[in-house]
């Protein structure tokens, strides 16, 4: 699994170098904690795109991908999330940053 | 209808003048108007909140709203990303060790005081809504945002940037994000965005510059200043005297801003540039208020603000929309003479300013080295 972490937008608006991790370079442990990370934050079932929420300001939007086989899904984030699991999973791809 | 025998009973004052002024007569007028401004008060409100898209959380109570004093919270959300957190600080509470909630408790403290002391304006809505703030959201998390409900505080990584409480404009910038969104919520992306978001630094900076009682000519007209960490290579985020130089360091880049509408940055990122574009129009307010001279809020403020919530702003206004609702402001507030001013402030940063005449005559073009760039932010 190869995925991908783009960070813009936010106060600074500086944009964060794109993180990727190739899961099949890692030590298995690893690479378990990570695929299950991904399984966790359900990224295959969010949409693409985020509905606009009115009224916010210097938000993070993270454009985050999973290229696993033949699949490949890109999706966009915006903070604060409605589930901590892709808090989590967003802070362990940054750490490879 | 209660509002309508109201309305009867008032002065019809809210045709004719800002709500901060109805507020002012309310308070401390000759007794036989005060009344009648309070009345006048409430219709304005009505008509304000029927006209504008209102998209915050909720309006303080009718409690709420006779309270004119902050009602301040602040939360730490422990280094996780769950809003809002543990309760740390509630209005009047003992004072605790924690400077990142010291700071935020400080700074929604003196934001409260300028909207009130400056526009009589009752916190975020006019309506003394409760002031929310989490500090040490994330971990090294190098952001301030606004959630259209409370604002959030990050503690920086250290090596880049500091603990973003640290500068008093980046909390009034947040809670200005709540203002926009009460009055009018410009559309978070291309120059509609970059107007939102030079909303946020022009009453931010201003926030700063009544808290240290600086004129236009004293203020550093600084964005952020003290928030880049020690060796970063630059004085503050962003600079609206001079777009661009803020910084330029080999880890952060190079400050992107533009200074003018020649320059203006066509780009996907950051919800289409907001947080670079906005240079332009904070150069422009920053021009207005050197050219007014003494205390920046007195003039061109009161100019800015009136032109956002006026009935006439689009939610998606462009450069050129909002430069002629801030001159036909400046006519309206304080004459032609600061109409001028404003006018000459928007053409330094060549953006485009039409102008309508009060008697409904032709537009009088003010063709001001008008860039083609002009048109290029609409999405």
């Amino acid at each position: 699994m190869i995925l991908t972490l783009y960070r813009s937008g936010g106060f600074a608006a500086v944009a964060q170098p794109e993180v990727s991790v190739d899961t099949s370079t890692l030590p298995k442990d690893e690479a378990d904690h990570v695929e299950s990370a991904v399984r966790e934050a359900r990224v295959a079932e969010l949409a693409g795109q985020p509905a606009a929420v009115p009224g916010a300001g210097d938000r993070f939007v993270y454009e985050l991908t999973v290229h696993e086989g033949n699949t490949r899904h890109t999706v966009k984030v915006t903070e604060p999330f409605a589930d901590p699991a892709l808090g989590t999973l967003i802070d362990l791809l940054s750490s490879y940053s | 209808m209660n509002t309508s025998e109201r309305a009867v009973a008032s002065l019809g004052l809210h045709h004719v003048l800002p709500p901060y002024m109805l507020e002012h007569l309310a308070e401390n007028g000759p007794e036989r108007l005060r009344e009648a401004a309070r009345a006048d008060l409430a219709v304005d409100r009505q008509l304000r909140s029927a006209r504008a898209a209102r998209p915050i959380a909720r309006y303080g109570t009718a409690a709420e709203a006779a309270d004119t004093t902050p009602n301040r919270t602040v939360y730490d959300a422990k280094n996780r990303r769950q809003l809002p957190g543990v309760e740390v600080l509630r209005e009047g509470g003992q004072p605790v060790s924690d400077i990142a909630v010291t700071e935020a408790y400080d700074g929604l403290g003196a934001t409260f005081t300028f909207w009130w002391e400056v526009f009589g304006r009752n916190s975020i809505d006019g309506n003394g809504l409760p002031l929310d703030a989490s500090v040490h959201y994330g971990r090294d998390y190098d952001n301030a945002f606004w959630d259209g409900q409370q604002m959030v505080f990050g503690d920086g990584d250290g090596t880049l940037f500091n603990r973003f409480t640290v500068s008093l404009d980046v909390i009034g910038h947040e809670l200005a994000h709540g203002v926009t969104g009460a009055v009018r919520d410009l559309v978070y992306e291309g120059q509609s965005g970059a107007l939102n978001e030079s909303m946020s630094d022009v009453f931010g900076s201003l926030v700063k510059q009544y808290a240290a009682h600086q004129t236009a000519e004293e203020a550093d007209w600084l964005i952020g200043a003290g928030l880049l960490a020690a060796g970063v290579q630059g004085t503050a985020l962003r600079s609206m005297k001079a777009p661009g130089t803020a910084y330029d360091d080999p880890n952060l880049g190079k400050d992107p801003q533009p200074a003018t509408m020649t320059d203006f940055v066509e780009m996907t990122d950051d919800n289409g540039g907001v947080h670079v574009n906005s240079g332009i129009p904070n150069r422009a307010f920053y021009l207005s208020a050197i050219g007014f001279g003494g205390y920046a809020w007195e003039q061109a403020g009161r100019i800015w603000f009136e032109a956002l919530s006026g009935p006439g702003l689009s939610t998606a206004a462009t450069f050129t929309e909002f430069a002629a609702a801030t001159v036909a402001q400046a006519n309206t507030l304080f004459g032609p003479e600061a109409g001028a001013v404003v006018a000459d402030a928007w053409g330094q940063v060549a953006v485009e300013v039409v102008v309508e005449l009060p008697e409904g005559d032709d537009p009088v073009v003010d063709v001001t080295q008008t860039e083609s760039g002009a048109e290029a932010g609409a999405e």
